[in-house]
């Protein structure tokens, strides 16, 4: 805990788990965020990653382990404390058009912020109006309301309202889901100039991985609720070590013309939290699972490149000699 | 019709089609002088954003057009005659007979109070109105074990809730090929899917492609999907096709500046972090208000005078490729 | 507000309620100017008179002026029902939002005495206060008000569970908006369309327990005029004169019929989706 990068981390997650009831959504997550770091949580439906976005956020408070935001934890925070740190971190909603209040004007919802916080409207509207222009959207939208505009310009406003507030740590839930193609490079373009100009620190979350690699520095894969494989992302998604990760990767139909050439898909569907299986819980899709496997959970090991890995046989064995 | 003698007629040949709704803004012009061939057996995939026209495209073939329609032209010939001409309980025999259609959400589909397998039943009634239940039953039940649902005779008597979107998608196919269809439409059957059950359904269409010899139309907005399962393909933009053929040579080798355009969004394996990626700038226009002339000269590149003056007609080029631009 | 008011106007039984709704409100709230007499004032000559040029409407048992009295009547009526459906609406919206929220064991009492409440018959639960505490106006409000508070209550509850996990709910704690302006800002305009509905669908409900109660004289003491005193007066002297019952009986019918047009009206046009000119944006994509 005192290692010292740990300390410069903006966001860290210590050993975090969320049960809903008796059953585990997130199991014993950790992972540093630091400053201007772009971190990536992919996994199918159902491995938790709404419900770990939304812990690391403080809006459901975690079963066991910690949330630290700037060194302090989330747990500890009280009145104006809890209130400055609802304006450090913001997200970014996956379905943009549900996010905005229905019966608000544009100009509204992107004063709302300024109000909650108490911050004076006059003299944060030109900064406002100018955000609007760098999302890409024009004047004549502040008078209209969430049904009146197009899904690409609501999450452009879901995007503008966000940074209202100039906060320090962004959280983007599926931020280019149900876009076009055409659309999609100009979101993560955006997003990344938007990174580098206001120095975000970025928590993703995404079923695409052509956009996880175009955005992220690193790569946490969830399964069942637990970080099979967190590490660099160029190393995670080029050569990755964990099977699971493997799968995913190989998942994605490639663009590929006059070249037909499948993996084998991932054979059965991410078993219920309910019930999850015995030992490692990817074991039963496992194609290099055996008898360890099936009776005893991996634990996390960490390899030379410094990716965190919980595989009983992990795919690069020569990393995993450390 | 118009194709070539050397090719084998088409299963169904699309001719100048124009399908327009009414709508608070005027008439919305959706699909323009659309032509296109379904070859049989083929694999065609329909590429195109949101308010290309995909859809309607799609549903056009057997009908199902929304009640605002109000312009409806051209021609969709299958088996020697014109689907837009036959009077309406003749299409509705075709429909689930010669036509079958899987969706994005299989759950609309499929009726929340009956078990899965008396709706299969129901739908083999149409095709096999005196054989018995029994028979029909067991059919069902080879082609849900045919379509990878484990224990497939148990899960007969099981509701359409008690099984995953993934297996859903599995029982629409089984469903769908049930029937034995000419023409199996399939719109987005994989978008709200996870990648890996997206890879599983993918797996499944090829291997099924072994017994299914009927023509599939596929939807898709994935490029990746279309390249991996199409023969051929067909671009659309703004209720216009752009560009089709085999899918091979029109993604290989692309002509139209929209496909182009289009193609070179796709983020490859090879992105380097945060380089710029390609977008097209602009927006697909209002179907209510379409541009002069070329359709997508307004976001073109290469937009030149001729582009905006009158709307480039659908060419061959040999090979079985088309391509609607005057700069090609 | 005008764009709402337009959509009823287009459709006929919307229109025919709101200019009878507009009828009842201008007698209501202008009568007493607008009436010839003093609706209290006797006159035992001119005792059950027909309709004619001095008393439009006639006269009742003691003289007094019909029209002068339905219109005072119509005050009452409109005091007792705007009144009682607006205490009824704030409590009953919060009540529900409360139980919306609340942890389930508090969440079941509150749902438990919303069905005690809907459990007795308005007119028995006020004839009961009456008899322990006095016929009075604001009784008779506070009573009616009390049962319809589980009405608007289960509406509220109803619409705030549906829309207590929508991602806009989400965004505004996301921003560090506190649970009261999320409420206040963000659920309240979004479930009271059809509270709203509700609300003016039940005027004419509470109008005909208060002629109701009043018939049965526990209600608006006398002199006072209401329409079911009117009713009342009439009902007994029925056949010395049929006027009194006629025209205390077709404004009471015009009046409720009215709001329910209105309120039918008004559901149809706070919905969106029963508007085509709501959504001008084109769905090519099913």
């Amino acid at each position: 805990m005192n290692h010292p990068l740990r300390s410069l981390a903006l966001l860290s997650l210590d050993g975090l788990s969320l049960n809903y009831g008796t059953v585990p959504a997130v199991r014993a997550v950790s992972f540093d965020l630091h400053p201007g770091e772009t971190l990536s949580v992919v996994g199918e439906s159902g491995s938790g990653k709404s419900s770990l976005i939304r812990t690391a956020l403080g809006l459901v408070p975690p079963t066991a382990g910690t949330v630290r935001f700037d060194r302090r934890g989330l747990g500890d925070l009280r009145g104006r404390e809890a209130k400055a740190f609802r304006r450090d971190a913001q997200m970014i909603f996956q379905d943009p058009a549900a996010a905005l209040s229905p019966r608000m004007t544009v100009r509204t919802l992107l004063t709302e912020p300024l109000r909650i916080h108490g911050v004076a409207e006059r003299s944060a509207w030109p900064g406002v109006l100018d955000l609007l222009r760098r999302v890409g959207l024009p004047e004549s939208v502040l008078e209209k309301h969430p049904h009146q505009i197009s899904g690409g310009q609501a999450r452009r406003v879901g995007i503008a309202r966000a940074l209202v507030l100039r906060p320090r740590l962004l959280v983007a839930d599926e931020p280019t889901a149900g876009l076009d193609l055409s659309v999609q490079g100009d979101i993560v373009n955006l997003l990344v100039d938007l990174q580098r100009d206001f120095g975000l620190t970025i928590l993703m979350v995404s079923h695409n991985l052509d956009v996880v690699r175009a955005m992220s520095d690193r790569v946490l894969v969830l399964y069942l609720g637990r970080a099979v494989e967190v590490g660099p992302a160029e190393h995670v998604l080029n050569a990755p070590a964990h099977p699971y990760t493997r799968a995913l990767l190989a998942a994605v139909p490639r663009f590929d013309p006059g070249n037909r050439h499948r993996a084998p898909p991932l054979p059965g569907e991410v078993p219920s939290p309910r019930n999850p299986p015995s030992g490692c819980a990817f074991h039963p899709r496992c194609p290099l699972a055996d008898a360890r496997c099936r009776t005893e959970e991996p634990a996390e090991r960490i390899l030379t490149d410094g990716r965190r890995v919980a595989c009983h046989k992990p795919l690069l064995a020569s990393l995993a000699a450390a | 019709m118009t194709a070539s003698p050397q090719e084998a007629e088409p299963l169904i040949a699309i001719r100048n089609l124009s399908v327009s709704f009414a709508t608070g803004a005027g008439p919305a012009d959706v699909l323009r002088n659309v032509s296109l061939d379904l070859g049989r057996g083929r694999v065609v995939g329909l590429v195109g954003e949101s308010g290309s026209g995909k859809s309607t495209l799609a549903s056009a073939i057997p009908r199902l057009l929304p009640r605002n329609l109000s312009r409806l032209e051209g021609s969709i010939a299958y088996g020697g005659r014109d689907l837009l001409a036959l009077p309406d309980h003749e299409l509705a025999a075709l429909r689930g007979t010669r036509f079958a259609m899987i969706f994005q959400d299989p759950m609309a589909a499929l009726n929340p109070v009956f078990r899965i397998g008396t709706q299969l039943v129901d739908l083999q009634r149409a095709k096999r109105p005196k054989e018995r239940r029994g028979a029909l039953l067991a059919r069902a039940a080879a082609m849900l074990a045919r379509v990878g649902i484990p224990d497939a005779e148990r899960r007969l008597s099981n509701y359409p809730h008690q099984f995953s979107g993934g297996m859903r998608q599995r029982i629409m196919i089984a469903a769908a090929l049930l029937a034995e269809p000419d023409l199996l439409i399939a719109d987005e059957p994989t978008t709200a899917l996870d990648p890996t059950i997206e890879g599983q359904i993918v797996a499944l269409i090829e291997e099924l492609r072994q017994d299914y010899r009927g023509t599939i139309l596929l939807i898709a907005h994935s490029l990746g999907l279309v390249s991996q399962l199409c023969d051929d393909v067909a671009v659309l933009y703004a209720g216009t096709v752009v560009e089709s053929g085999p899918a091979a040579a029109v993604l290989g080798d692309p002509r139209h500046p929209y496909t182009r355009a289009l193609l070179a969004c796709e983020i490859g394996a090879g992105v380097a972090r945060r380089a710029t990626l390609a977008s097209i700038p602009g927006e697909v226009p209002d179907a209510t208000r379409l541009p002069q002339g070329c359709v997508f000269a307004p976001r073109c590149p290469q937009a030149a005078e001729p582009c905006r003056a009158a709307v480039p007609p659908l060419r061959a080029l040999g090979g079985g490729r088309s391509v609607a631009c005057t700069l090609v | 507000m005008i764009g709402v008011l337009n959509r009823i106007w287009r459709d006929p039984g919307g229109r025919a309620g709101l200019l009878l709704v507009a009828a009842v409100l201008l007698l209501g709230l202008a009568g007493p100017w607008m009436v010839p007499h003093d609706p209290n004032k006797l006159s035992i000559l001119a005792r059950f008179c027909g309709p004619s040029a001095a008393h439009w409407l006639g006269t009742d048992h003691l003289g007094r002026d019909l029209l002068s009295r339905l219109a005072d009547g119509g005050r009452v009526a409109l005091l007792v029902a705007l009144s009682t459906i607006a205490v009824a609406l704030a409590a009953g919206t919060l009540l529900g939002i409360a139980a919306a929220y609340a942890p389930p064991a508090a969440e079941r009492a509150i749902l438990a005495v919303f069905d005690i409440v809907s459990a007795f018959p308005s007119l028995v639960f006020a004839l009961a206060v009456v008899a322990l505490m006095g016929p009075g106006l604001d009784k008779v409000i506070l009573i009616v008000a009390v049962t319809l508070v589980p009405h608007f209550g289960r509406v509220a509850r109803a619409q705030t569970l549906s829309l207590r996990n929508s991602p806009f709910l989400e965004a505004e704690r996301v921003l560090g908006a506190s649970p009261l302006r999320i409420a206040l800002h963000h659920l309240v305009p979004n479930i009271l369309g059809p509270l709203v509905v509700l609300a003016s669908m039940d005027v004419p409900v509470v109008i005909t327990i208060e002629a109701g109660l009043s018939f049965l004289g526990v209600g608006v003491p006398p002199p006072r005029a209401s329409w079911g005193t009117l009713l009342h007066d009439g009902y007994i002297t029925l056949s010395q004169s049929p006027w009194p019952v006629i025209a205390a009986g077709a404004v009471l019918t015009l009046a409720t019929l009215g709001f329910t047009l209105f309120g039918e009206a008004l559901r149809d046009a706070l919905d969106p989706k029963a508007d085509p000119k709501a959504d001008p944006k084109l769905r090519t994509e099913p």
